[in-house]
C-alpha cells in the first residue's frame, strides 16, 4: 500500500487563495533594463542568439557585463565568436577600437585603442571584468566617434545594423 | 651568420622567427569567416575584425608568405580561390617591429614576433599554395595571454584588407 507524504497531502487540500505567495522584488537595474530605453543594450541582446562557436557561459557572461555596461547612447557593439570557444564584443571607429573577451577558458581580456591608435587600456584577468574600465572606454570611444561622426547611428541602421 | 629566433620554453624549443622570411615580404591571411569582418562606425563599412587575427591550434597563425608565393608563381588572385570574404595582408617587418607601447609597458617589451615556414599539409590540393604557407608566431607558445591581445594590435592597425580580385588593397586600420 502506498503511503502518501502528510504534508504533501494537506498542500494538496489546502485552498489555493490561502496559500502563500512570495514575490521576489525587482532590482532597480532590472527595472531599468524593462522600462528606460536602451538602444545599445537592444542592439547587443539581438546579436547574442546569432553568436556560434562561443560557450553558452561565455554568452551568458557577456550579457551580464553589457546589461551593467551599456547606455542608451553609447556606440553599438559587434558580437562574434572569439575562435576560441570564448565571446567577443568588439567597437570599431577608424583606428579606435575596443576588444572585450570573455573566455572561461584562457581568461577575460579588454583592449582600448583610442583615437590615435594609441593603446590606452590592456588588461586580462579580473582587470579586464572590471565593468567600470570598459564603461569609461565605451564613454570615450563613443565621445570621439560622436565628434568625428555625428551620423553613426544611421549609417549602422543604414546598413543592416550588423 | 642569420639565425632563427628560439625560445627554450617547456623544454622544447618554440622557433617563432625565420630570417629566411624577408622583411619586406607580405603574409597573406584568408577570411573565411563573416565574423573575420565588423562593422566600423567611422568609416561606414566593414573592415578586418579581431576575430581574424584569433587562431584555435598550436601552431600558431596561418598565412600565405608572399616571397614563398614568388617563388612557387603564384599570386595573391590565387589566394581567392580558397577564401570567402577576402584577404588581409601585412608586411612582415610590422610584424618584426617593437611593440608601440614597448617603452613604458613591460608585457609589451617582452613581446617580440616572428614568421616562420611551414608547408601545409593537405589544404589546399594546389602544391604550389601548400608550399607558400607559413605561421605568425610570437615568443611564446598559444594562446599567450596577455601577450597575444597585445600583439595583435599590430595586425590590426597595420593591416590591408583586399575584398576580391576586382578590388584593390586599401589600409583596414587607419583611415
Amino acid at each position: 500500500m502506498t503511503t502518501l507524504d502528510v504534508s504533501y497531502t494537506a498542500s494538496l487540500t489546502r485552498p489555493r487563495q490561502m496559500r502563500a505567495v512570495r514575490v521576489a522584488p525587482k532590482s532597480a537595474s532590472y527595472v531599468a533594463s524593462k522600462t528606460i530605453r536602451n538602444r545599445s543594450l537592444d542592439h547587443a541582446l539581438r546579436q547574442m542568439n546569432d553568436i556560434h562557436g562561443a560557450s553558452k557561459a561565455s554568452i551568458d557572461q557577456m550579457r551580464v557585463y553589457l546589461r551593467r555596461v551599456l547606455t542608451d547612447e553609447m556606440a553599438y557593439a559587434s558580437l562574434s565568436n572569439d575562435g576560441n570557444g570564448g565571446t567577443l564584443a568588439q567597437w570599431r571607429a577608424g583606428r579606435s577600437y575596443i576588444a572585450f573577451e570573455v573566455n572561461t577558458y584562457d581568461g577575460d581580456s579588454l583592449v582600448y585603442a583610442d583615437a590615435t591608435g594609441q593603446i590606452i587600456i590592456s588588461s586580462v584577468g579580473a582587470d579586464a571584468s572590471d565593468p567600470g574600465r570598459l564603461h569609461v572606454a565605451l564613454q570615450q570611444f563613443t565621445e570621439d566617434l560622436t565628434a568625428r561622426k555625428p551620423e553613426w547611428r544611421a549609417v549602422r541602421e543604414a546598413h543592416g545594423n550588423r | 651568420m642569420l639565425c632563427a629566433k628560439r625560445m627554450a620554453i617547456d623544454d622544447e624549443e618554440w622557433v617563432y622567427d625565420d630570417p629566411a622570411v624577408p622583411s619586406d615580404a607580405y603574409v597573406h591571411r584568408r577570411l573565411n569567416d563573416k565574423q573575420h569582418l565588423v562593422f566600423d562606425d567611422e568609416m561606414g563599412r566593414f573592415v578586418i575584425s579581431i576575430a581574424a587575427y584569433r587562431y584555435v591550434d598550436a601552431d600558431g597563425l596561418s598565412v600565405y608568405v608572399s616571397s614563398e608565393m614568388e617563388k612557387n608563381r603564384i599570386v595573391d588572385d590565387t589566394l581567392f580561390e580558397y577564401c570567402s570574404y577576402g584577404l588581409a595582408r601585412i608586411q612582415v617587418s610590422i610584424i618584426r617591429s617593437p611593440e608601440p607601447g614597448a617603452p613604458t609597458d613591460p608585457v609589451a617589451a617582452q613581446i617580440s614576433g616572428g614568421v616562420i615556414l611551414r608547408e601545409a599539409e593537405s589544404f589546399p590540393e594546389d602544391e604550389r599554395v601548400r608550399k607558400s604557407h607559413g605561421l605568425v608566431r610570437i615568443h611564446v607558445r598559444p594562446h599567450g595571454k596577455p601577450f597575444w591581445p597585445l600583439f595583435r594590435h599590430k595586425l590590426i592597425q597595420g593591416s590591408e584588407y583586399r575584398a576580391s580580385v576586382h578590388d584593390s588593397w586599401i589600409a583596414a586600420g587607419a583611415v
